[in-house]
């Protein structure tokens, strides 16, 4: 079967799962707080009873309605006007006096809550008219202490905003502070979230500025700071503790749009990563829809604008279905490939996204408002989305790693490939020439010509020797590591006033071996940086071996010629050094010492044992200190 | 007359080299090959006094390994190597192996003749260059000061270690017993300063080389 026809028919198969479980009706979750629950001290459960009327033109979603058993009031809603909600609850001798909380959530409604007559909070202003109420989202805890017997919470609601309905989420009872901490530790999620995804929206925007990939990353912080934005105003329970009187229409039109926006965003950020696609202009019209939305939200009624999201959240399911079988699509074309390229995550991450669309799809559609997965599900992605930025980033810099390793490796191979072509191919040959034309000057003593070819080429193989002589060490294969590190200092003692002194433990010779190649060049390198950036009178050049490992150690007595005396870190001498000593898995210190003297120390694992320990372990690099 | 083979896998060198020594009339090039398979062969069948042998065939040393077959079998062919390496690693691993000469391809054109005469008269013989190289490497053990805090005996034995006799050869040539040279040995390593037998090889070896460039000097 073709990777698209696959793709096709496996997101037809998690829509199918996905939209029955995106309309759970989450509020049968939603019990975990009554008065029976955490209530060791409770004198009697049994004594405790309740009931409540609802007087005025009341909408009541009859589930988890227990009458009598005092756990939750169900949630109600009530037609534009005003109304009021009455719970009675008998408390006996023994439970009375013990302070209380009632917790409640409006949403564009505006109320008073009245316990035995009197007021003990407010959410918004209640008013018997459009002109007099002031409408709210807010979650409240209030405190009252009840009197034996049977007590009584008024709560007068006016709604003149909601197109749909004023909606009063379900009241719930308890002990006093097991509420309110209940609803602190929601407010400070909130904030938490809010919080991670303003970083995450400025992280991203950072690699925009910084990245090639620069569309998706913009788009992604965008949709990142809309839904952090949308999400506060979103959540009642946290928008009220940074702007306490916020206009409830406002933050309702703000919701809308940063949403919008925030899908749109999105969306566009998951197009660019994938460009280019056929099915790119799906993401094109869904991104203008929202635009249009955007406007249309900002400029007409609420009642109106609120009435035009409903076609948004069918549209954004139908775009992220898109987005997952495009997904799911490139699944199989990576497979096939043998590389997933995080795309098991990113679907994991796309089905989140789509749960909580779809929840909040049918919720808006049914007008339940009492668990919201939203926030959550965008802030799950986002954090998902940015720990795959994450990991990549860890990859790249491991791939970054190899590719240092594989260009000195290819650099190492080439110089070798080159010297055996000079010395095997054009070296023979002119050596041959010059060996013709000495003979043939033998034959004929004081041919001009005959002179001037002999001498071009014995100019040519000294220029050989010395050409070959820098490619390779060619030495490391006939004399070993030691006899090519000793060679190395003589040609530095000869060459200059620098004393070089060897002390190698024959232990420590590995040869000609990739080891033995990586240590010869770790140690020139390092005398090379020292002659170069110190002008040393004394390089003291240390090889010895344990069981399992070569300590290479070179030191110098030379004052720095750069402006600080710490060159650890600094210019690509060290830096090469570093990537050959990583290259053998090994571990190196290169800095100034206590006395001045400035070391390169390398600890490489040798036999079977290039432990993850060695890779950490400095001590043994730093006996040498 | 110096019977001579030339050994090396590059044609023009081995036809330079002919070039080289056709002006020499003691000197009579009897055998070439460019294969180390038809070398043996070849020495079997032509018996030359000399052998001219490359280190490096294709992309081999593989001219050590020949080298070492050959004094395996004792055969009497004086073997030089003629290389283009230059390291004194290289030009060790000959002599230990049995090599009576070294000739750096750089040199060969100036060296080729001498190197064969020394050689047939039973001397050690390294071009320049690589003679320059080796004492650079030893010059401040082959001090002859130094050598005068040996005895004459510890002298002779050092001299012959240098001409690559074993412990045994000592002991039969100079008709002491086994153990006794094994003295006289650990003795001049400890007099010499010399940390192991590959060093006290190495010197005896260029010391050797030194006291014949003093005599043919004086």
């Amino acid at each position: 079967m073709v990777p698209e026809k696959k793709a096709w028919i496996t997101t037809a198969i998690g829509l199918l799962i996905f939209l029955p479980l995106g309309m759970i009706p989450f509020s049968s979750m939603y019990k975990e707080i009554s008065v029976a629950g955490g209530t060791a001290a409770w004198p009697d459960f049994s004594e405790v009873h309740a009931h409540y009327s609802l007087n005025g033109e009341w909408l009541l979603f009859p589930d988890n309605s227990k009458e009598g058993v005092l756990q939750e009031v169900p949630a109600v809603a009530w037609e534009r006007g005003t109304g009021m909600y009455t719970l009675e609850l008998y408390f006996p001798e023994s439970a009375a006096g013990i302070p209380m909380e009632m917790y409640s959530r409006n949403i564009g409604s505006s109320g008073d809550v009245l316990f035995n007559g009197e007021l003990i909070g407010s959410f918004g202003v209640y008013g018997e008219s459009s002109e007099e109420a002031v409408p709210s989202a807010q979650s409240k805890v209030l405190l009252f202490t009840p009197e034996a017997g049977w007590n009584t919470i008024d709560i007068l609601v006016s709604n003149f905003t909601h197109p749909r309905a004023g909606l009063w989420e379900r009241i719930i009872v308890s002990r006093s502070p097991i509420l309110s901490l209940k609803l602190q530790r929601r407010q400070a999620f909130s904030l938490l979230m809010f919080g991670n995804l303003l970083f995450i929206a400025l992280f991203h925007l950072i690699m925009a500025l910084l990245n090639k990939q620069r569309d998706y990353f913009a788009f992604f912080s965008g949709g990142v700071l809309f839904a952090a934005l949308g999400n506060i105003v979103q959540a009642p329970y946290a928008v009220y503790l940074l702007l306490p009187d916020i206009d409830y229409i406002l933050l309702k039109r703000s919701q809308f749009f940063l949403y919008y926006l925030a899908a749109a965003f999105i969306f566009k950020a998951f197009q660019r990563e994938q460009k280019p696609m056929k099915i790119s202009v799906f993401f094109d019209l869904f991104m203008a829809f929202c635009l249009v939305l955007v406007l249309l939200t900002a400029l007409l009624p609420f009642s109106t604008a609120y009435s035009m999201s409903a076609p948004f959240y069918p549209l954004a399911v139908a775009v992220s279905f898109i987005m997952v079988g495009y997904r799911f699509k490139l699944l199989f074309s990576y497979t096939s490939h043998g590389s997933l390229q995080w795309a098991v995550p990113r679907l994991i991450g796309d089905f989140i996204l789509i749960f909580g669309i779809i929840h909040d799809a049918h919720a808006t559609l049914t007008g339940r408002y009492d668990v919201i997965t939203m926030p959550l599900a965008i802030y799950a992605y986002s954090v998902l989305y940015t720990l795959l930025l994450a990991a990549s980033f860890v990859k790249a810099l491991k791939r970054n790693e190899r590719a240092k390793q594989e260009i000195i490796l290819s650099a190492d191979r080439e110089r070798q490939r080159l010297r055996s072509d000079i010395h095997d191919g054009v070296g023979q040959l002119t050596h041959g020439l010059e060996y013709l034309a000495a003979g043939a000057l033998q034959k004929y003593p004081g041919q001009a010509e005959l002179i001037k070819i002999r001498d071009a080429a014995k100019e040519i193989n000294l220029d050989i020797r010395r050409i070959l002589n820098g490619l390779s060490p060619a030495v490391l294969e006939h004399a070993g590591l030691e006899g090519a590190i000793t060679e190395l200092a003589d040609e530095i003692r000869l060459n200059g006033k620098t004393t070089v002194t060897v002390e190698m433990d024959t232990a420590a010779d590995v040869g000609s071996s990739q080891i033995g190649l990586q240590i010869y060049y770790i140690v020139k390198e390092s005398i090379s940086n020292a002659l170069r950036h110190a002008d040393p009178d004394i390089i003291r050049i240390v090889l010895d071996r344990t069981d399992s490992r070569i300590r290479v150690f070179v030191e110098n007595d030379g004052v720095p010629t750069r402006p600080k005396a710490d060159l650890c870190r600094r210019g690509h001498g060290i830096d090469i050094i570093r990537y050959r000593v990583n290259l053998l898995e090994g571990v190196l210190y290169a800095g100034s010492q206590g006395g001045g003297k400035f070391c390169v120390a390398a600890e490489i694992p040798v036999r079977k044992s290039r432990t993850k320990s060695s890779k950490r372990d400095y001590t043994a690099c730093k006996e040498f200190l | 007359m110096i019977r001579v083979v030339i050994a090396d896998d590059h044609s023009l060198i081995r036809d330079g080299i002919k070039v080289l020594t056709a002006s020499d009339p003691d000197i009579t090039i009897v055998g070439e090959t460019g294969s180390l398979k038809d070398l043996i062969p070849l020495l079997d069948s032509e018996k030359p006094d000399i052998l001219i042998l490359d280190i490096s065939f294709g992309n081999d040393a593989a001219g050590f390994e020949v080298l070492a077959s050959i004094r395996a079998k004792n055969s009497p062919v004086y073997v030089i190597m003629l290389s283009m390496y230059e390291d004194i690693g290289c030009v060790e691993n000959a002599m230990r192996a049995g090599a009576r000469g070294y000739i750096s391809k750089t040199e060969a054109s100036d060296s080729i003749l001498k190197a064969l005469h020394s050689v047939y008269e039973g001397a050690f013989y390294l071009s320049p260059f690589i003679h320059e190289l080796f004492f650079q490497q030893n010059s401040q053990l082959l001090n002859p000061l130094h050598l005068k805090v040996l005895t004459n005996r510890e002298i002779e034995i050092f001299q012959l270690l240098g001409r690559g006799a074993s412990t045994k050869d000592i002991s039969a040539k100079l008709e002491i017993k086994f153990s006794t040279v094994g003295t006289h040995i650990e003795n001049i390593k400890n007099k010499l300063g010399a940390t192991g037998t590959g060093e006290l090889m190495r010197l005896a070896f260029g010391a050797f080389l030194d006291f014949r460039e003093r005599t043919e000097d004086d």
